[in-house]
């Protein structure tokens, strides 16, 4: 007797491994990634140097500031593009009716901003910056250094110092920080990562889990639609006089998961073979040397270690029934497509909801009130393996964490089976949640 | 020998009722027609047996055995809504539903190109579904239905969108496969379709069963009551006569019906009388639609809903 789930799970997966868009995401998904990543790097340190002129006006109160800061522009890296001079200074005489000229003046871009310093700086006065834009950071900094460093020199200049001694005595310490492994090192005493070790890792962790949301609302929304699809032509009729409603939604679901599962694979084994020949085969295109962003993916990939992966297809694993169960079910109770997408809406939030958490999570993976929230059965998929990633828990706490969250899915299935069994067959008006909780119990 | 059996079999859906104490049996290697108007009941009737929903009350056994979901691979079911995987190609459709069925991909081949050479479609066997007509879609689902010999088939609605030549089509296959020793139960609300098709009826009104017997037995029982006449002018004349109970005119041809079997001689008396020019003057048994007519006149309902 050949196995009718099978039949299933092979044309849940035949249909869409032979699909262009599976093809299409296969390639385009790793490019838009790598893409998506060099171009945030790049807009990072990408900074904001004026071509023109840019004329700074000076209100200067004491009097002495002025020309200590013509003397330091010069020597900021901010107030220069390739190696030209592209602020220039002047000064106003401090008036109240000045500075609302000034500000006219800035407004109609005249000058690119002013800045006013009171009398009483070298007490505790407050300087003002004022431009058309309050975001442009790096010069505000470059501003506030620049005169710090003039205010502060006259402060021990007063108090008898010379200059050279204060910056020898001011110099800062060498600083770095480790992380302690529970494993053991090459020397035999615990292993120490750092920092831009655990970066690296934390970076891979970001591009798994962003990986497990991509692939659940792509592809949960595929099972939803073809529930749909069955219900709506009505063929579903068909399948449940061969097979039972939970047999039909198991086959899909490890369809689709093996779909998913495909990809990755996929990805992994190039990806892996990539990266441990990219210099032998940057070489032979003749290229010297990948520029920073794709080096820290190298290495973000290269510290990635077999144990991690396997938690993370554990969790991907878990996760995708657990979400594409739920999405499965609303599929199962609605009528149209624009209805489904608006009553799937709110499952969204079970994965943005741990995906914003796990930002700040990674700062205190150890507090309690973190460990909690990565054992909530719905969040665990993504801030469980967050926590593996940052500061490995004991072994109990995961495998515990893994049984209660497969219990869980188990008992989701379980509950949308029911749902989906008389789902499938009803139309017309979308159920309540209080006969959608009757259906359970039917 | 009874293949199908259903005793007193309850159906509500919330308040009302879908289904009313119906009990009906179906002999082996018959074909069985459940008639009566849209929501009477059949399609519900037909899914309870498939095992879709669950009776509230009632048995439902085949051969004797009450757990019909172990034997579904042994029935072929065409519901009333058709469709198929849109995007999927034709022999991968019925190769799926085969599988689903319990055949092996060897053997479902081999079925499924001679059935699609038996529908003249082989050479749209790589097409996908949506490029086929509606016609053409309903025959590939008819194949699903029936690829994997079942011994029972059971067909919703099995007629409603074919053209005249398709329906000679089905209706070949239906006695051909019935000739092969499966039984057919299907279900219509175009009476006249059953005529010449059923060997047994069950009419069904309201959720309740009206009448249940052979086809000939319920035509011996109504009685020829009936005159078909065809004429040339107008009808005019007799249209009040006494010996007349109703009667359908449609211009150059009328059905009459008579207020007793024997009323036929003073009728055809009068229409002589009249100066009727009559054609053709035929008795005739009732039409099925007549029979449900007057059934359900019987139990003091309205058939207004009836076509």
């Amino acid at each position: 007797m050949p196995n009718k789930v099978v039949a299933v799970i092979k044309r849940e997966y035949m249909t869409r491994v032979k699909s262009k868009g599976f093809v299409a995401s296969l390639f385009f998904m790793p490019v838009l990634m790598c893409g998506l990543v060099l171009l945030s790097g790049f807009l990072a340190i990408m900074e904001d140097k004026p071509k023109e002129m840019r004329k700074l006006a000076v209100i200067d109160e004491t009097g002495e500031i002025f020309t200590e800061m013509q003397a330091a522009i010069a020597r900021h890296s901010t107030f220069q593009h390739k190696g030209e001079l592209v602020y220039e200074l002047f000064e106003e005489a401090a008036t109240e009716a000045l500075e609302i000229a000034l500000q006219e003046r800035v407004n109609t871009k005249d000058i690119y901003a002013y800045l006013a310093i009171p009398k009483n700086v070298f007490a505790n006065g407050e300087v003002r910056l004022y431009a058309r834009t309050a975001t442009n950071f790096e010069v505000q900094r470059a501003l506030r250094r620049m005169i710090s460093d003039i205010v502060r020199d006259k402060r021990f200049a007063d108090s008898g110092y010379s200059q050279r001694e204060v910056s020898q005595l001011m110099r800062s310490v060498k600083f770095n920080a480790y992380a302690v492994k529970n494993s053991k090192g090459d020397t035999g005493g615990a292993a120490v990562e750092s920092s831009i070790e655990t970066g690296a890792r934390l970076g891979l962790g970001y591009v798994l889990v962003f990986v497990l949301y991509m692939f659940v609302i792509i592809y949960a929304n595929s099972i939803m639609r073809s529930v749909l699809e069955e219900k709506t032509t009505r063929i579903v009729e068909v399948i449940v006089s061969s097979i039972k409603p939970y047999q039909l939604l198991l086959g899909k679901l490890v369809g689709v998961c093996s779909v998913c599962l495909t990809m990755l694979a996929i990805w992994v084994l190039f990806g892996v073979v990539l990266i441990m020949n990219i210099n032998p085969l940057l070489r032979i295109f003749g290229i010297e040397s990948l520029p920073i962003q794709l080096l820290l993916i190298v290495g973000t990939v290269k510290a990635s270690s077999a144990e991690m992966l396997t938690y993370f297809f554990v969790y991907f694993i878990i996760g995708f029934f657990m979400y594409s169960t739920l999405y499965a079910v609303v599929g199962a109770i609605c009528g149209s497509e624009e209805e489904a997408q608006q009553a799937g809406a709110p499952l969204v939030m079970l994965i943005i909801v741990p995906f914003v958490l796990m930002v700040q999570l990674v700062r205190i993976p150890d507090s309690t009130f973190s460990v909690l929230l990565s054992h909530v059965p719905f969040f665990s998929p993504i801030l469980m393996f967050m926590r593996i990633n940052v500061l490995m828990p004991p072994l109990w706490e995961i495998l515990l964490n893994i049984l209660v969250v497969c219990a869980t899915v188990g008992l989701i299935m379980l509950m949308s089976g029911k749902i989906y069994r008389v789902g499938i067959l009803m139309y017309g008006k979308r159920p309540t949640l209080r006969q959608l909780w009757q259906w359970t119990r039917y | 020998m009874n293949l199908l059996q259903l005793e007193n079999v309850h159906k509500k859906f919330g308040d009302f009722t879908a289904v009313s104490d119906i009990s009906f049996s179906i002999q082996k290697g018959s074909i069985y027609g459940l008639l009566g108007p849209n929501g009477a009941g059949k399609t519900t009737t037909l899914r309870m047996i498939m095992d879709i929903i669950a009776p509230d009350a009632g048995t439902i056994t085949l051969n004797g055995n009450r757990h019909i979901r172990d034997f579904l691979d042994r029935i072929g079911y065409l519901p009333e809504e058709r469709g198929l995987y849109r995007k999927m190609k034709v022999r991968d459709v019925i190769l799926f539903i085969a599988e689903l069925k319990g055949l092996y991909k060897q053997q479902a081949l081999g079925e499924i190109e001679r059935w699609l050479e038996k529908m003249q479609l082989s050479e749209w066997e790589n097409k996908r579904i949506d490029e086929l007509s509606k016609g053409m879609a309903q025959k590939i689902q008819f194949i699903t239905t029936v690829i994997h010999k079942p011994e029972l088939i059971i067909l919703d609605e099995p007629f409603s969108g074919l053209d005249p030549i398709n329906m000679t089509l089905l209706k070949d296959l239906m006695l051909e496969l019935r000739d092969e020793g499966s039984t057919i139960i299907f279900s219509t609300h175009v009476m006249e379709q059953v005529e010449k098709l059923c060997d047994h009826i069950c009419l069904i009104h309201q959720g309740k069963v009206l009448i249940e017997d052979e086809l000939r037995a319920v035509k011996r029982a109504f009685g020829k009551n009936s005159v078909e006449i065809e004429y040339v002018g107008s009808l005019e004349p007799i249209r009040n006569s006494d010996w007349i109970q109703g009667i359908n005119d449609f211009g150059q041809y009328a059905e009459v019906k008579l207020r007793s079997p024997e009323d036929y001689r003073p009728l055809l008396q009068e229409l002589v009388e009249k100066g009727v020019d009559v054609t053709r003057f035929e008795l005739v048994e009732p039409t099925l639609h007549e029979i449900f007519v007057r059934s359900v006149e019987a139990q003091g309902g309205t058939v207004q809903d009836a076509e």
